[in-house]
């Protein structure tokens, strides 16, 4: 057999080798062909508690760039959304693609209807990350002006990972992408993570510079090389000559309970893990916190309460939006569940002392109550739930309720002046010299009970002008104006979740010179229709409070309450007001974004 | 930051040993309240709802503190210091000057304090009891357990539609609900009781 025959041999034996091997098993055969191709990956749990670090290592084509999707299985649609304003929201007002300079809509030429950004059923998974050792393919690093509320925006300067867009994006890197497939889903993706709005509505994942969210991590790469605050928790190591690698990823520390994810290397799904609970998850404060804490946050707050006797309400919104930080449930945005979940603080404050007070003292002015009510009523119902649902986000509202806490600070450092502190005092002297006679009245057993109100001019008339004694003093007031001043103290009540006596209480002492102690009840009167009517008015939206973080709210801030009342005495006034007096101020700085290390 | 982690693992300790007590109450109140949870959703909640605010009320009746007391007598006393500040004078401005120097420097402080007070109080016994009810009673009855028990997924159907959660109100709903019912039933039960239901009458008009 000459040479020439024997190669021809051996290559028909070759071929019909392979081919019976083809025959015989197409798929293993296949597998071992694209074996070389595919990544061998591994994942370092199947089982993983939120906040732990997830390790998948293998081996990718030597020379390509690593890309892994991390994409919970849970999804989003703005469709779906909770919450019917988060959802008129995104799927009616921020979907619409505006063109940058002018502002304007833009219109689709080849519908004639507006261009949209993303459609009401666009998909995208409620928690997406990308670990790359190459994140410039994505997207780049560039400024961002943070802090400062709408009137001083963007008072520092830091740095964010911007995605950058659809049609930028190679078609390598298209594919790379998991379970995002279109540039609707890119759309909506950049939104949920890039704005404040998509990200306290849907994944509630913020990236943090000082205590400002900047934005939501989407692409991250190793910490050691870009040490980009957002990369904190992320190692990528690859050898690219041989294709190994091993990428190291912090979970999110507040990921719903049991939320399932795929994991995709180079396109190719490399497998699943599940990340279980750590601590109590609070289901619609959407956080895993310890009751405890919140109900020893409110416990100090009711102590704070109890000294000064104000801005309770105030205060708890407050303490939910820096120390609870709640969300809301996915779709729907934090504030919608944070105002509700306050709701029942104020409702419960008035409810026993109302019934006291207004049915068994008989201290109430019914006329000027029930005119307050029906203006908080048409406030704190139909306005308020739904101007505060719409207009009045996670962000803004901290705005507009650092200008609450700035106006309570200004007015407790008006009474602080000399001249407010020296009238006081002149009016203590006064009382001095009627003492005596009281002691004598007394004596004589004239001590009688306490005052009722006896109405001179009533009637439905009583409505315009009305008119009672107390305690042999004449008042004359228009209840149709406490009315019409009653929608306004709805509306700020149920926007913020507080029971608006801050504002029920000077407005009567001030505008139809009360006595306090007749101003409280009617305030209660105030206080109880705000909680109820904004309560029912979120309700019927469809925003829930958190029951636990409401009862621990109540319970904490009630007993703290009893704890402040008995040790007020340790303290001056003007030592109270001066401590209220900065704290206010603190929460002015905070809420504007002012102050956002402490 | 060590001391906060091991403040913190020992919070979670306690939470941990708190919240085996919890199902154990849950599952004594659903022996408790059987006879009615049979009667159907709504009725069982309006009956629970009913039996909370009567022990609430006994609780905060019972339990009312000494300084409360304290207060509401100081209270009086200055009340009655500005009425013989009242008659002190004939003249109605000064009447009134007397009366407002009496509120600004005594009166209007105690009056804060005792209102804090019985706030708190009142909250404590009444409201934390009913929100704690209002949680029990929105898993007892939520939506699976709903239709596994009575075959529908809601606990009242209304005639008109209300809200985003259409013609139909879970427990939640129906548990404030009958929160304001109840509370205005037993408010009008005690106004004719009492002798006459022209007392409301006068009280608004």
């Amino acid at each position: 057999m000459s040479k020439k025959q024997t190669y021809v041999i051996i290559f028909i034996s070759a071929f019909l080798l392979s081919f019976g091997m083809i025959q015989s098993s197409p798929t293993a055969a296949i597998e071992s062909a694209l074996a070389a191709t595919k990544p061998h990956t591994n994942i370092s749990s199947a089982e993983l508690k939120v906040g732990d670090t997830v390790t998948v290592e293998g081996q990718i084509p030597a020379g390509e760039d690593l890309f892994i999707v991390i994409a919970a299985q849970t999804t989003f649609a703005p469709k779906d959304a909770l919450g019917v304003k988060e959802r008129k929201r995104l799927t009616n007002k921020d979907n619409i693609a505006k063109d940058k300079k002018t502002k304007k809509t833009i219109i689709d030429p080849a519908t004639g209807k507006k261009k949209l950004k993303w459609k009401p059923g666009t998909t995208i998974p409620y928690l997406y990350y990308i670990v790359t050792n190459n994140p410039e393919v994505f997207g780049k690093v560039g400024d961002k002006r943070y802090g400062g509320a709408f009137f001083w925006k963007g008072l520092y300067k830091t740095n964010m990972f911007y995605l950058t867009k659809w049609n930028k994006l190679s078609d390598l890197v298209k594919e790379y992408l998991g379970p995002i497939k279109t540039k609707e889903q890119w759309n909506f993706l950049t939104y949920a993570h890039e704005k404040k709005f998509g990200i306290n509505t849907i994944g509630k994942e913020g990236t943090l510079k000082g205590k400002v969210v900047i934005f939501s991590r989407t692409v991250v790469t190793d910490y050691n090389k870009e040490p980009y605050y957002w990369n904190k928790g992320t190692s990528v190591w690859l050898d690219k000559a041989t294709g190994k690698f091993k990428a190291s990823f912090k979970t999110f520390r507040h990921t719903a309970p049991n939320t399932k994810f795929d994991v995709f290397v180079n396109s190719q799904k490399a497998g699943t893990y599940n990340l279980a609970a750590k601590g109590y998850w609070l289901s619609r404060g959407w956080r895993y916190m310890n009751p405890l804490w919140i109900l020893l946050g409110a416990v100090v707050i009711g102590i704070w309460f109890g000294m000064m006797g104000a801005g309770g309400g105030m205060m708890m919104s407050a303490y939910q939006v820096m120390v609870v930080h709640t969300s809301g449930p996915m779709g729907i945005n934090a504030a919608n569940t944070l105002k509700p979940s306050n709701a029942p603080l104020t409702f419960f404050s008035s409810l026993g002392a109302m019934y006291r007070y207004a049915i068994k003292d008989r201290r109430v002015a019914w006329p000027l109550g029930m005119c307050f009510g029906a203006g908080i009523f048409i406030g704190a119902f139909w306005i308020g739930p739904n101007f505060s649902a719409k207009y009045l986000p996670m962000m803004v509202y901290k705005h507009w309720l650092g200008i609450l806490t700035l106006s309570m600070g200004m007015r407790l450092v008006y009474e602080l002046t000399p001249r407010v502190m020296e009238k006081r005092k002149a009016i203590k002297s006064i009382i001095a010299k009627f003492n005596e006679e009281v002691k004598k009245a007394r004596e004589e057993g004239r001590a009688a009970r306490m005052g009722k109100i006896e109405t001179i001019k009533g009637g439905f008339g009583a409505i315009w002008d009305y008119r009672f004694k107390f305690w042999g003093e004449e008042f004359a007031i228009k209840p149709w104006i406490f009315g019409l001043t009653g929608i306004f103290v709805g509306v700020v009540a149920a926007s913020f979740g507080i029971g608006g006596g801050f504002l029920l209480v000077p407005i009567m002492t001030t505008l139809a010179a009360l006595p306090m102690y007749m101003a409280v009840p009617v305030s209660m009167i105030g206080t109880m229709f705000s909680s109820v009517c904004a309560l029912a008015g979120y309700f019927l939206l469809g925003y829930y409070p958190d029951l636990v973080i409401a009862t621990c709210i109540v319970l904490g801030s009630f007993a703290g309450g009893v704890i402040g009342s008995r040790i007020q005495g340790y303290f001056t006034e003007k030592q109270l007001k001066w401590a209220l007096a900065i704290l206010m101020f603190f929460l002015f700085f905070r809420f504007t974004g002012t102050e956002i290390w402490i | 930051m060590i001391y906060f982690n091991a403040i913190s693992d020992f919070m979670d300790l306690i939470w941990e040993e708190i919240s085996v007590v919890f199902p154990a109450i849950g599952g004594l109140l659903a022996i408790l309240f059987y006879p009615l949870i049979l009667m159907g959703p709504a009725v069982a909640i309006i009956g629970i709802v009913l039996s909370t605010i009567l022990i609430t009320r006994w609780l905060s009746v019972r339990t009312e503190p000494e300084r409360l007391k304290k207060l509401r007598s100081d209270f009086q006393h200055w009340m009655s210091v500005r009425k013989a500040a009242m008659q002190a004078s004939d003249n109605e401005n000064q009447k009134k000057i007397n009366a407002k120097a009496v509120d600004q420097s005594y009166l209007d402080e105690i009056y804060v304090k005792m209102y804090i007070e019985s706030t708190c109080w009142n909250g404590l016994t009444k409201g934390v009891p009913i929100l704690l009810m209002l949680h029990w009673v929105t898993c007892q009855f939520n939506t699976e357990n709903l239709i596994a028990q009575y075959g529908k997924g809601y606990v009242v159907k209304l005639p008109f539609a209300l809200g985003v959660s259409g013609d139909t109100l879970g427990a939640f709903g129906w548990f404030l609900t009958s929160l304001v019912l109840c509370y205005l039933g037993l408010w009008m039960f005690k106004m004719v009781k009492r002798g006459s239901i022209r007392k409301i009458f006068n009280i608004c008009i």
